[in-house]
C-alpha cells in the first residue's frame, strides 16, 4: 500500500479515523465474505440440485424448514440451493463486468488525461455524450433483442458502466502528469506508454479502488433487474433476479421465493456500499 | 451575445444527443437477430407473400435507405407503424405519454414534499442523530432493487392488507361523478408513486440538509440575522434560494434514472405508460415502437437537463454570466 500513498495521506493522524460505523463496516465485510465463500464452495454447502425439478407431487411450494432452509418453488426446487448457485452467477458476472469496465475506463481516462489538449477535449465531449444517454432504455432494448447469454450480458453491462471510471481517472492523471517526476521519467528516455502505465497510473489508482465496491453493487442491481425482466441470465440457470421473477406470481402462496433473494441482494449491495463509504472516508476522498 | 451563444450551444448539444440516441438504437435494432416481419409469417405462407409483407414493411431496402426513411418519419412526427398494436406508433405513444407524465409529476411532487420536510427539519433542528438516520435511509434505498421494493409493497399493502390496488391506473367500475374518478386514479397512484418517490426523497433530504447547513453558516446569513430579520424569513427566502442550487443539478442528474426506473415500476404495476410500452414492445420485437419509446425517453432526458439548467440560471444570475 505504501506505494499508493499520495498527498492526501499527509493529513494529521487524528482526522484519518475510520468512518462512523465501524461495526457496520465489520458486518458488511463479513456479509461479503460469507456470500463469496458460499458462492465458491456452494457444492459442499448444499446437497440439493439447483436446476433439476424435484418431486412435483410432494415437494412443490414447501415453506422453509430444516430440510429446505429457504423453502421450495413451483418445480419443487430447493430455494437455498438456487440462491447459492444464483449468488455464484450474479457475483461472477459482477466481478467480470467490474474487471472489463475498469479496463475500458482506465485506458480511456488514462489516455485522455495523459495526452491532454485537443484529444482530451474530444474524448471528454464524447464521454459527456454517452453519459447523457438514457442508458437503461438502451440496455433493456439491447439485452432483449440480442437474446443475450452470460458472456454478451457481461459485455453489455461493461460497455455501459465504464464512463465514471474514465472520468475520475482522467482528473487524477491530469494533475499527476504535471509533476516533476513524470518529466524526469520522460527525460530518462522512457516512452509515453511506459510513463503512463508504470509511473502515472499507479499513483492515480486510489480513487479508482474506492469506486470498485460501489460499481459491484451497481452491477449486481442492474443484472438482477434485467434477469427479473427475463432478459438477463436465462432460466433455468438461477440468479437472484430471476428467482425473484419465479416467485412473483405466487407471492401470496409462497412468499419465500421472491422475498429471500431480494433481501440477499439488498444486504450484499448495502455491504458493498458501506465498504465503499468506509474507503472513501479513510482516504478522505469525499 | 455570450448569453445567446451559451444557450445556442446547449440546444445544439441536446439535439446531438437526441440524434445520437436515436441512431444508435436504430442501428442496434437492425443488428439484432430476428426479423420484425416474423410475427406475421407462419410456415404455411408462400415465399412470394413473405416478400410482399417484407416489402410493405420496408424491410427489403438496404439499411442506409431504411435509416433515412425512418429518420424522415421521425422528424415529421409519424414514428412509423406499430406491428404489435396494429396502430401508428405516434398514436400508441400519445396514449402512453400522459400516463407516464402523471406518474412522474406525482413522484416529483411527493419526493419534494417529503424530502424538503425532512431536509429542512434536519438542518434546522441540528440533531446529528436525525441527519444520520437520513444517511442510513439513503444507503438503504440505494441498495435495494427498485423492482423488488415494488413487489414487496404489492405483497404487503395489496396482498396481505388489501389496502391499495396492485395494478393498473383505474378500477373497472364506472363512476358517476368526476370526484370519484379522480379519487380512483389517486388510489391507484399511491403504490407506484411511493416506490419511486421514497429513494428520490431521501436523496433530496440529504442534499437540502447539507447545503442548507453550509449556507446558514455563511456571512450574509449572519448579516441578515444582525439586521433583525425573522428566522423564518432568513431560512425560507434568503438561505433556501442558495440551498436550492445543488438540488436542481441533482434533479438534472437524477432524471434519467427516474425515467429508467419508472419503466420497470410501470411494468410491475401494469401502469399503461411509456415504460410498460417499451418493455412489452421489447418482448414483442416491435422495432418501431421500441424506437419511438426510446426516442421519447431520450427526449425527456434531454428536456429535463435543459429545464434544470434554465431553472438554475433563473435562480442564480452568476450562471448566466459565464
Amino acid at each position: 500500500m505504501s506505494r499508493l500513498l499520495s498527498s492526501r495521506d499527509l493529513a494529521p493522524e487524528s482526522s484519518r479515523k475510520h468512518g462512523a460505523r465501524p461495526w457496520g463496516l465489520w458486518a458488511a465485510t463479513a456479509i461479503v465474505a460469507l456470500v463469496t465463500v458460499a458462492a465458491i464452495f456452494g457444492d459442499w454447502i448444499t446437497m440439493h440440485d439447483p436446476i433439476a425439478h424435484g418431486n412435483l407431487l410432494e415437494s412443490r411450494y414447501l415453506s422453509p424448514s430444516l430440510q429446505h432452509l429457504f423453502g421450495t418453488d413451483k418445480f419443487g426446487r430447493d430455494i437455498f440451493a438456487r440462491v447459492i448457485y444464483g449468488g455464484r452467477v450474479s457475483l461472477t458476472i459482477a466481478f467480470s463486468v467490474v474487471c472489463l469496465s475498469f479496463s475500458i475506463g482506465i485506458f480511456y481516462g488514462g489516455f485522455s488525461g495523459y495526452l491532454g489538449g485537443r484529444v482530451d477535449k474530444v474524448m471528454m465531449r464524447l464521454l459527456d455524450f454517452v453519459l447523457a444517454f438514457p442508458l437503461v432504455f438502451l440496455v433493456i432494448a439491447a439485452a432483449a433483442l440480442f437474446n443475450v447469454n452470460n458472456w454478451s450480458l457481461i459485455l453489455l453491462l461493461s460497455l455501459t458502466s465504464w464512463m465514471e471510471i474514465a472520468r475520475v481517472l482522467r482528473g487524477e492523471v491530469l494533475a499527476i502528469r504535471e509533476m516533476e517526476y513524470v518529466r524526469a521519467a520522460r527525460g530518462m528516455g522512457l516512452s509515453h506508454f511506459q510513463v503512463l502505465f508504470r509511473h502515472v497510473l499507479p499513483n492515480a489508482i486510489q480513487p479508482l479502488l474506492v469506486l470498485i465496491p460501489f460499481k459491484i453493487g451497481e452491477i449486481v442491481l442492474m443484472e438482477s433487474a434485467l434477469s427479473f425482466l427475463g432478459i438477463g441470465v436465462q432460466p433455468p440457470t438461477p440468479t437472484w433476479g430471476n428467482i425473484i421473477n419465479d416467485g412473483r406470481d405466487s407471492l401470496m402462496l409462497a412468499w419465500w421465493i421472491s422475498t429471500i433473494p431480494g433481501c440477499l441482494i439488498a444486504l450484499l449491495v448495502m455491504s458493498f456500499n458501506i465498504i465503499g463509504e468506509a474507503l472513501q472516508k479513510k482516504w478522505r476522498l469525499d | 451575445m455570450s448569453q445567446a451563444r451559451y444557450w445556442g450551444s446547449r440546444v445544439a448539444n441536446s439535439l446531438m444527443i437526441l440524434w445520437g440516441t436515436m441512431s444508435l438504437t436504430f442501428l442496434l435494432m437492425h443488428l439484432a437477430p430476428g426479423d420484425p416481419s416474423s410475427i406475421y409469417i407462419r410456415p404455411e405462407i408462400d415465399p412470394e407473400t413473405v416478400a410482399l409483407i417484407r416489402q410493405q414493411m420496408g424491410l427489403d431496402l438496404p439499411l442506409w435507405q431504411q435509416y433515412f426513411v425512418w429518420l424522415k418519419e421521425m422528424v415529421s412526427g409519424h414514428f412509423g407503424f406499430s406491428f404489435s398494436h396494429n396502430q401508428p406508433v405516434a398514436e400508441v405513444l400519445l396514449e402512453a405519454i400522459p400516463n407516464t407524465l402523471l406518474l412522474t409529476v406525482s413522484v416529483f411532487v411527493l419526493q419534494l414534499i417529503i424530502g424538503m420536510t425532512f431536509g429542512l427539519y434536519s438542518a434546522l433542528a441540528g440533531k446529528r442523530l436525525f441527519a444520520k438516520a437520513i444517511d442510513l435511509l439513503l444507503l438503504f434505498f440505494y441498495s435495494i432493487p427498485g423492482f423488488w421494493l415494488a413487489l414487496m409493497a404489492i405483497f404487503v399493502f395489496s396482498g396481505l392488507l388489501g389496502w391499495l390496488p396492485s395494478s393498473h391506473m383505474a378500477s373497472f367500475e364506472n363512476f358517476d361523478n368526476s370526484i370519484d374518478i379522480l379519487l380512483d386514479y389517486a388510489w391507484h397512484l399511491v403504490l407506484p408513486a411511493s416506490v419511486l418517490a421514497l429513494p428520490f426523497s431521501a436523496q433530496t433530504a440529504r442534499l437540502i440538509e447539507s447545503s442548507l447547513r453550509t449556507v446558514l453558516a455563511s456571512d450574509y446569513i449572519r448579516t441578515a440575522t444582525a439586521f433583525g430579520l425573522s428566522r423564518r424569513r432568513i431560512v425560507l427566502i434568503y438561505a433556501m434560494k442558495n440551498a436550492l442550487l445543488p438540488l436542481i443539478s441533482l434533479w438534472g442528474i437524477y432524471f434519467p434514472f427516474l425515467i429508467g426506473g419508472s419503466a420497470i415500476i410501470e411494468y410491475i404495476f401494469s401502469w399503461p405508460g411509456m415504460g410498460q410500452l417499451l418493455i412489452n414492445a421489447v418482448f414483442a420485437h416491435d422495432t418501431p415502437t421500441i424506437l419511438g419509446a426510446t426516442t421519447i425517453g431520450a427526449f425527456a432526458v434531454v428536456l429535463g437537463n435543459m429545464l434544470a439548467d434554465i431553472l438554475a440560471a433563473f435562480i442564480d444570475p452568476r450562471i448566466r454570466l459565464t
